[in-house]
């Protein structure tokens, strides 16, 4: 193919792309992709071109490049390896494992092989925890990972092939009547026909014949469900914040850039019953008369994307996205939206910017979204699993969801249970299910020869609990009681072979690689925490450096444009408080 | 108009300010880097907090995004804020180089000034320094010294909001981010030179200034920019002191030199004036200054000579003038023609009008220069008239009068014999006659700031004017604002204002206008041209006046 074909393939692309966003920036992203797609990465004059054809500064152009990890400046190998070395990955062994590929590679992370063949970097959370130790190649997905498969799947690429992981699908919970797991073990249950037949959007067709949007929102209100993406903000209370002037655009953006290290439901969700959250979403946009959807997909999520792309155009073709759905008037478009590997556009005006081309930078607030959000129009940003609990509400009545659950947290959620366990996996539980009972009951007790020492029950930004405080029931008012934090529902559990500082030296380094670097406190914060641990580790800890390290938390906790200065300044100070003798041995 | 608390005072606030500009408005300073008045607020930098007393409760927060409200009570210097300054603070100097001794803006830097306030802390890094890029060579005019950058994003902002050029964004992510031009760009548009003054600290600093004086050595003067019909707000930043150079040019004695060997001028600034500049200058007008301190200076009279030039006591070379004018009005008063640039201020043009039509009924007095065919304005500051004074040269009535020739009609008559002596105040003749037209003249007298080489031959007697920054004086911009100028300096050599080389003049033609301060020529004006009325140096204020508004005082 001459250079001219390519050339004009990717103002093919262009067009298209803007065509679909109708807003150009919101096509930067994804035509980056394709770019480095064709010349395996973004060059300056790459960037000058896109600049040109999209319309948007090269400015704006040169920052998301630079910006998003996975855009490359230059050329990486045919396949990228993209290991994780997150907290649950390194609990059951990634850095020995990340030594093993090394070695099979013969080269650093950054490196291209001779070949050409591979080129590896660190990568921080993928999302995946229950089936951690995990990595990429290219856009597949190991898991499980042992010595033996790493060499192996690299031996076979090596050959030419592409390996099949192998490893059994993420373990999940038997509930009876579950709201979001229905579907989890039914064969086949992201193909329409099969979704259909187990009820897949048969309460849309009820909110359509049968209820005003008002109706919508307000069961949703009365059903108390909340937020779950971490912050536990009541979604319907979110909705009703959106201004109901018919003469606006209104957006809504899905957040699937589950990136919190601990965290890895919304995947299960995307791959296993794309359906329920799609009926989620046309309800939800019902409900707030929201026109335009972006589904905002972390671009790790190559497995989930594809099974989500086809069941969006299964559901278009079926008359549930589109013009005039179901014969109702009602017009919904959804956009898949890849993210680019960077963790703060999970903050809700993060990913709006992140949307709309730019580098994830979070907005300060006045003005909320609610008001001013994607494109400056209303926009509401809700969480997966959040919509995703849409339809068992509407068809199964608020009563029945509010059974389950606690007053204030009713229903259930996807817990993420990873690390030190037996049974590691994404359990549907009601709210309030006790963490003890999580972790020995549900997720099978800790791993044989080991004791508890630790659980961070919420994802990796909340405040650790001791072996000694997990009786404790997990819903959002009880983990606040309890001094941490219900979060996303990843509960990270650690034995008695963990170093807590060097527990928290992995947290702190992404926090330290994620800070987008706005805000002073966190921008130089998160690194400072980050040396200090590193240089604690190495045996070099001096006195003053906890509480160096604890005026560096504060410094950031609650202190930022963004929430993520307290998430990297809570477990900084849970892990001294609660661990305190661990960290002053290092210091002398 | 909300009503609230700062620091224990209540006060009233227009709705829609922050709170960050309540505080500055009755006088409370809050640190702080990335709010800037002209620009979108990003609430970034996180030094502007304050204790914010809401509904019972108390918090600390920025105050740049905070909207002033009713029973709102802030405090600014509480210990809560306090200590979150001094460790924002710490953490934006952890990875500052700290190379103050060798910076530009040592001794106005905010990073400086603010670590003096409200940090004072000994750091704690133990960590090695992060390392960014030094000295980049960004643009015309620029450098760029990132390690020094606190991220602030006034620079970037500005470019994007006010320019629209786009050149400088912030790169990279986290801690690793860093300031710097875009690929393919440099940062060389018209208004560059302002991102050295948004800068809070000295990551961007002009090449022009650079290394050339330490800034507590400057004086300020406020003047108006006279190189375009806008009259920007500036202030002259100048060194007259020749004993303030370095130590060991001291210790060799070497400090004895003229003021004018390293220039006074060190740089020009922008002065806010919303009705005119804003808050910005453009380049041109920013590094536009050096005439003054040019080696083409002419500092004392000369007339010509058996062909060359020869210095003259002032009171003989305005002999020579005034014995010229005579003898060519002795063959009509058309003979002299008049050319006067429209860079004089008011009060000179009219100490010329006063004299010269006035005393004189010369009736070929013009000032319509031709203008420079690569000059251009734009829609930001630059006027597409270079000329600082046309409207003062306009409300004077400065024109041919019945019979009289004007520039452009000027070759015509010098070829006709029709004119035969040329006037020309500030102005070049070359611009709007060719060689031969000009050797025709008889006579050429000229009032000049500076004298290039190539005007010598041409010249019959020439009197050393004042330059800009030598004198006082107003002018009337495009829009009728007028607006003064102070004399940061006294004028080289013998030159002088020119309205008092008129006032020289009228007493060797006979004619005396008895002037000898500028305050009695602005009465005279004020008496003689309607639009002026009334006027005087007070009434026109530091943020200048409009006619409406001085003949509405004058009318009391």
């Amino acid at each position: 193919m001459s250079s001219d074909k390519v050339k004009i393939d990717v103002s093919e692309t262009a067009g298209m792309l803007k065509f679909r966003y109708e807003h150009s920036g919101a096509a930067l992203v994804p035509l980056l992709f394709e770019v480095q797609r064709r010349d395996g990465c973004v060059t300056e004059k790459a960037e000058l071109d896109v600049a040109e054809l999209l319309g948007v500064s090269p400015r704006l152009v040169h920052e998301a490049v630079t910006f998003y990890p996975l855009l490359f400046q230059r050329p990486v190998g045919k396949y990228l390896i993209q290991f994780c070395h997150n907290i649950s990955c390194s609990l059951v062994g990634a850095e020995p494992l990340i030594k093993i590929l090394e070695e099979e590679l013969g080269v650093g992370p950054g490196e291209v092989t001779e070949d050409g063949l591979f080129s590896y970097r660190r990568a921080e959370c993928l999302g995946c925890c229950a089936d951690a130790p995990v990595m990429l190649v290219g856009e597949r997905l190991y898991t499980r990972l042992t010595e033996d498969k790493v060499r192996r799947v690299i031996a076979e690429f090596r050959d030419g092939r592409v390996p099949e992981d192998g490893a059994p699908l993420t373990e999940t919970a038997e509930i009876d009547n579950p709201a979001l797991s229905l579907n989890f073990k039914v064969p086949n249950a992201a193909n329409i026909k099969v979704a259909e037949s187990r009820g897949a959007y048969k309460a849309l067709r009820k909110v359509l014949t049968e209820m005003t949007p008002e109706q919508i929102t307000e069961d949703v209100k009365r059903a108390g469900l909340r937020g779950m993406g971490g912050a536990g903000f009541p979604a319907g209370v979110k909705w009703s914040f959106v201004p109901k002037d018919p003469s606006l655009t209104r957006y809504l953006c899905v957040n699937c850039d589950e990136s919190e290290p601990g965290t890895c439901k919304d995947r299960e969700i995307m791959r296993r019953d794309p359906h329920r959250l799609i009926e989620g979403t046309v309800i939800a946009a019902r409900a707030f008369g929201a026109s335009v959807a972006y589904v905002y997909i972390r671009r790790e999520f190559y497995e989930p994307r594809d099974i989500f792309k086809r069941a969006l155009d299964e559901a278009y073709a079926a008359g549930y996205l589109g013009r005039d759905i179901l014969g109702s008037g009602l017009n919904l478009d959804i956009h898949l939206h890849p993210g680019a590997g960077a963790y703060i556009c999970g903050e809700e005006t993060g990913l709006i910017e992140s949307i709309e081309g730019k580098k994830g930078w979070p907005r300060i607030r006045p003005p909320f979204p609610a008001l001013k959000g994607l494109f400056r129009q209303p926009t509401v940003v809700n969480n997966v699993e959040t919509l995703s609990n849409i339809p068992y509400i509407i068809l199964n009545g608020v009563d029945a969801y509010r059974q389950r659950g606690t007053e204030k947290s009713p229903g259930t959620k996807l817990f993420c249970i990873s690390g030190h366990v037996r049974r590691p996996g994404v359990y549907e539980l009601p709210m309030g299910t006790g963490l003890r009972e999580m972790i020995y009951g549900v997720a099978g007790g800790i791993r044989e020869g080991h004791t508890l020492k630790a659980v961070i029950p919420g994802g990796s930004s909340v405040p650790v609990l001791t072996s000694d405080e997990i009786d404790i029931a997990m819903d959002f008012e009880s983990t606040q009681a309890a001094g941490t934090m219900l979060g996303s529902g990843g509960v990270i559990v650690m034995d008695d072979t963990v170093s807590m500082p060097l527990a928290l030296e992995i947290l702190s380094r992404f926090y330290a690689h994620e800070s987008c670097g706005q805000c002073t406190p966190c921008r130089e914060g998160t690194s400072w925490i980050y040396r200090i641990l590193q240089r604690m580790n190495r045996g070099l800890g001096r006195k003053g450096d906890i509480e160096l390290l604890l005026d560096l938390a504060n410094s950031m906790d609650g202190t930022t444009i963004c929430p993520l200065g307290a998430a990297a300044a809570w477990p900084v100070q849970a892990m001294l408080k609660k661990f305190p003798d661990e960290f002053e041995r290092l210091c002398h | 108009m909300p009503r609230m608390k700062i620091n224990g005072v209540e006060h009233s606030f227009p709705d829609g300010m922050n709170v960050l500009e309540a505080c500055l408005q009755v006088g409370i300073y809050v640190p702080h880097f990335c709010y800037h008045p002209a620009l979108s607020v990003v609430g970034s930098c996180r030094m502007c907090k304050v204790e914010v007393i809401q509904n019972g409760r108390s918090r600390v927060d920025i105050s740049c995004n905070l909207p002033v409200s009713d029973g709102l009570e802030i405090i600014t210097d509480s210990p809560e804020v306090r200590q979150a300054q001094q460790m924002t603070l710490e953490l934006l100097l952890a990875n500052h180089p700290l190379d103050c001794p060798i910076c530009d803006d040592a001794g106005e830097c905010d990073l400086q000034n603010f670590y003096l306030e409200y940090g004072r802390h000994d750091s704690r890094l133990r960590e090695l320094k992060r390392r960014k890029r030094k000295a980049a060579d960004i643009g015309r005019s620029i450098i760029l010294d990132s390690e020094r950058c606190v991220l602030c994003s006034r620079c970037v902002r500005f470019l994007a909001e006010v320019t629209r050029t786009e050149e400088l964004g912030i790169f990279g992510m986290g801690a690793g981010e860093e300031l710097m031009v875009r690929p393919g760009a440099e940062l060389s548009n018209d208004y560059a030179g302002n991102v050295v003054d948004l800068c809070p600290v000295g990551a961007l600093t002009d090449k022009d200034f650079r290394f050339k004086r330490r800034i507590w050595f400057l004086s300020s003067t406020p003047s108006i920019c006279q190189l375009c019909s806008r009259g920007c707000n500036v202030r002259i930043d100048y060194d007259i002191n020749p004993f303030h150079t370095h130590k060991r040019d001291f210790e060799k004695n070497t400090h004895r030199t003229e003021a004018t060997a390293y220039g006074r001028i060190q740089r020009i600034k922008p002065v806010v004036n919303e009705a005119v500049n804003g808050n910005w200058i453009c380049d041109c007008g920013r590094y536009g200054y050096r005439s003054t301190d040019a080696a083409d200076r002419l500092l004392h009279p000369v007339i010509a000579e058996e062909g060359d030039l020869r210095q003259v006591e002032l009171s003989q070379a305005i002999r020579q003038i005034a014995s010229g004018i005579t003898s060519a009005l002795s063959g009509g008063s058309g003979k002299v023609a008049v050319v006067i640039s429209p860079r004089l201020t008011s009060e000179e043009l009219f100490a010329v009008w006063a004299l010269l039509r006035g005393s004189l009924k010369l009736p070929s007095i013009d000032h319509r220069l031709p203008i420079d065919p690569d000059w251009y304005g734009d829609d930001l500051l630059r006027t597409p008239d270079p000329f600082p004074n046309r409207t003062g040269c306009e409300w004077i009535g400065i024109e041919p009068s019945e019979g009289g020739t004007d520039i452009a009609g000027l070759p015509q008559a010098i070829g006709a014999g029709r004119v035969d002596t040329l006037v020309s105040i500030l102005t070049d003749p070359r611009d709007f006659l060719d060689g031969p037209q000009i050797k025709r003249l008889k006579r050429r007298f000229f009032i000049l700031r500076n004298l290039p080489d190539e005007l010598k031959p041409w010249v019959d007697a020439a009197l050393p004017a004042a330059a800009w920054g030598e004198y006082r004086g107003s002018f009337v911009n495009f829009q009728g604002r007028i607006q003064r100028l102070e004399a940061a300096f006294d004028p080289l050599g013998e030159a002088q204002p020119v309205w008092r080389l008129m006032a020289g003049l009228s007493a060797a033609l006979k004619k005396p206008l008895g002037w000898k301060t500028l305050g009695e020529v602005q009465t005279a004006m004020a008496k003689d041209v309607s639009l002026f009325m009334g006027l005087s140096w007070d009434a026109i204020g530091v943020d200048g006046t409009t006619v409406p508004v001085h003949l509405a005082k004058a009318a009391g």
